[in-house]
């Protein structure tokens, strides 16, 4: 009798494991709020606000998409839809959405397979939380097996028939730093640079900034992003882009 | 007994009265004998000196056995540290270099800027002239095993193995150099002005260490302070491996050690350190603040638990963990005091009664 419920309480503590709360890649300090930061199911994913900022890069990238995020009623679900990207010898683009106003701190995480998609059920925490889907930048990334990171544009519509095609994709970053210009320029990764493409206009710290991108299909571009602080030396970043 | 003290006391009074108490002086005699026939619970002289071995052989243990794990704080100054990284770390930041005085060798792959054309070195050495060297972004993945050495001429090294190191260093100004396994290829003169980006050298090691290849370091001059504010860590020497003079083939770890104190946190004892102190730690858990000033040794806080501290070499090597009484009286003092009251009441009780054989 002592064994059997010995036994039992370690079936029990086994399968108690399969309702353990999944971990999320990044260890935030969830918001007090309901919506906090944590793991949520259908689709499975890591979504809500946190309450401390995370230190990061001076220039950021914050969202990379074709097409725009909006609220599809009257079923407040988007789609969103990866690119194939086998061609990088990967199955899956990992996908982090971003609040785009500076001080919103909103995340969400999700893996979407290569060239499938996953549903993103607005009135989760997006709409509650008071943010409006058109603020949110979402990022697709894919890490190759040498730790290269390569960034892909991801789709966003209401459903697989309204899908943005034709479309170019928008790519968009912030300085936490006020900044007398903003700088940026496309090439082959393989190739030789292209000259820079300047914005002289003075960019407030927070302040979102959009480029279109023409990027050729099925190629690695390297994209190298420059911004000059009002006081201080050129801060840059240089990510390599793969648009299927 | 409670009886017999009563009739006593009844028979007592009755005396007083007057009375001839003869039932109760019977009645006594009585139970005295019921009592004499009883067996006595006399604890066996035999058990109390086992008791007592047992006791005095747990208390020279905890005097001697030193507690398996000790939380320790280090505050040092060395011109080396080695490290054995627990988590990723990803640093961002402005790390300025002299930048006369750039080196990256051993890499798996230095991607150029742009302007040199499709380029990528595995070694690298700029010489730039009315610009400026900056290191922007250092990851060094889980494993990776970090080495900071800083030189008597203000040079420091940053040397990884083991796991995906990479980084980035933008550089303007007028840019010469050389690139190759030998560092024997002229780059061609490269210009980054004050108005456009500065060329951005991206560099990546893969983890994969070949025996016998040297492993990929960053050599330069800092300009600006590189600091580590918490990394975490398994592993964590100060030697250096440096070549005997007078003996080539041999090679000796001698401690890079300048100052500092070591303080065993759970008993409070802080034990200075001299420069050249050999200390070893094994087993380590625990977080560091590592920080690399311009011309000044690396100045490293640690705050963990090891399974090893000791402090010395050979017969001359003393271990700094607390034993486990030490421990004790420091982390228990409550507990011990108690502890101890308890056992001496105990003693002194039991050994009234072994002398007066009372109950």
């Amino acid at each position: 009798m002592r064994v059997a419920g010995l036994s039992a309480l370690i079936v029990l503590l086994f399968a108690s494991g399969t309702v353990l709360p999944h971990s999320c890649p990044v260890n935030l300090t969830s918001s007090d709020t309901g919506f906090g930061y944590r793991h949520r199911p259908m689709p499975d994913r890591c979504e809500g606000l946190y309450s401390a900022p995370v230190a990061g890069e001076s220039l950021q990238l914050l969202s990379f998409l074709i097409g725009h995020p909006f609220d599809p009623l009257p079923d407040h679900r988007l789609l969103i839809t990866a690119p194939d990207v086998q061609a990088l010898g990967a199955q899956a683009v990992t996908v982090v959405a971003h609040a785009i106003p500076h001080r919103v701190y909103y995340r969400m995480d999700v893996t979407v397979p290569s060239g499938g998609s996953v549903q993103w059920p607005l009135g989760a925490v997006v709409l509650p939380a008071g943010l409006k889907p058109g603020d949110i930048g979402l990022v697709g990334s894919v890490q190759a097996a040498d730790g290269s990171v390569y960034y892909v544009p991801l789709g966003i519509a209401a459903s697989e028939s309204t899908a943005s095609r034709g479309l170019q994709p928008v790519i968009i970053f912030r300085t936490l730093v006020d900044s007398g210009s903003f700088l940026w320029r496309l090439y082959d990764s393989t190739g030789t640079a292209t000259p820079w493409n300047k914005q002289d206009q003075r960019i407030k710290a927070g302040e979102p900034i959009m480029v279109t991108l023409d990027s050729p299909a099925g190629k690695v571009m390297a994209l190298d992003v420059a911004a000059r602080p009002l006081d201080g030396d050129f801060i840059q970043i240089r990510l390599k882009v793969f648009s299927p | 007994m409670r009886e017999i003290e009563l009739i006593g006391r009844e028979a007592g009074a009755k005396a007083v009265a007057g009375e001839t108490p003869i039932a109760d002086v019977e009645r006594l005699k009585a139970l005295q004998c019921v009592l004499a026939a009883l067996p006595q619970k006399h604890i066996p002289f035999s058990l109390a000196v086992i008791v007592g071995i047992a006791c005095l052989l747990i208390a020279s243990l905890a005097l001697a056995v030193e507690v398996p794990w000790a939380r320790v704080q280090l505050d040092l100054t060395t011109k080396a540290i080695t490290m054995r990284l627990d988590n990723g770390l990803s640093w961002h930041g402005a790390w300025r270099v002299d930048p006369e005085q750039v080196r990256l060798e051993n890499f798996t792959r230095i991607v150029l800027p742009p302007e040199y054309g499709p380029r990528s070195e595995s070694s690298l050495e700029l010489n730039v002239q009315t610009g400026s060297v900056r290191v922007g972004h250092l990851f060094f993945d889980r494993d990776a095993l970090l080495t900071m050495i800083t030189s008597e001429s203000g040079a420091a090294d940053l040397v990884v193995s083991g796991a995906l190191f990479r980084g980035d260093m933008d550089v303007s100004g007028e840019v010469n150099g050389h690139a190759g396994p030998g560092l024997d290829n002229s780059l061609p003169l490269e210009r980054y002005d004050s108005e456009t980006p500065p060329g951005r050298f991206s560099f990546m090691y893969n983890g994969q260490d070949v025996r016998g290849q040297r492993p990929p370091f960053i050599h330069g001059s800092p300009v600006e302070v590189l600091a580590f504010p918490d990394i975490k860590v398994t592993n964590l020497s100060f030697v250096d491996e440096r070549v005997n003079p007078e003996r080539p083939d041999q090679t000796m770890f001698t401690s890079q050690i300048s100052s500092g104190t070591i303080t065993m946190i759970d008993t409070g004892e802080q034990i200075p350190v001299i420069p050249a102190a050999a200390l070893r730690l094994a087993n380590i858990r625990g977080r560091v603040s590592a920080l690399l000033a311009p011309n000044k040794d690396v100045q490293v806080k640690f705050v963990g638990t090891a399974n090893d501290v000791t402090l010395g070499t050979g017969e001359f090597s003393r271990s700094l963990k607390p034993t486990i009484l030490e421990w004790l009286f420091h982390q228990q003092k409550l507990g011990l005091f108690w502890g101890a009251l308890t056992f001496l009441w105990g003693m002194i009780w039991s050994a009234r009664r072994l002398i007066s054989g009372s109950s």
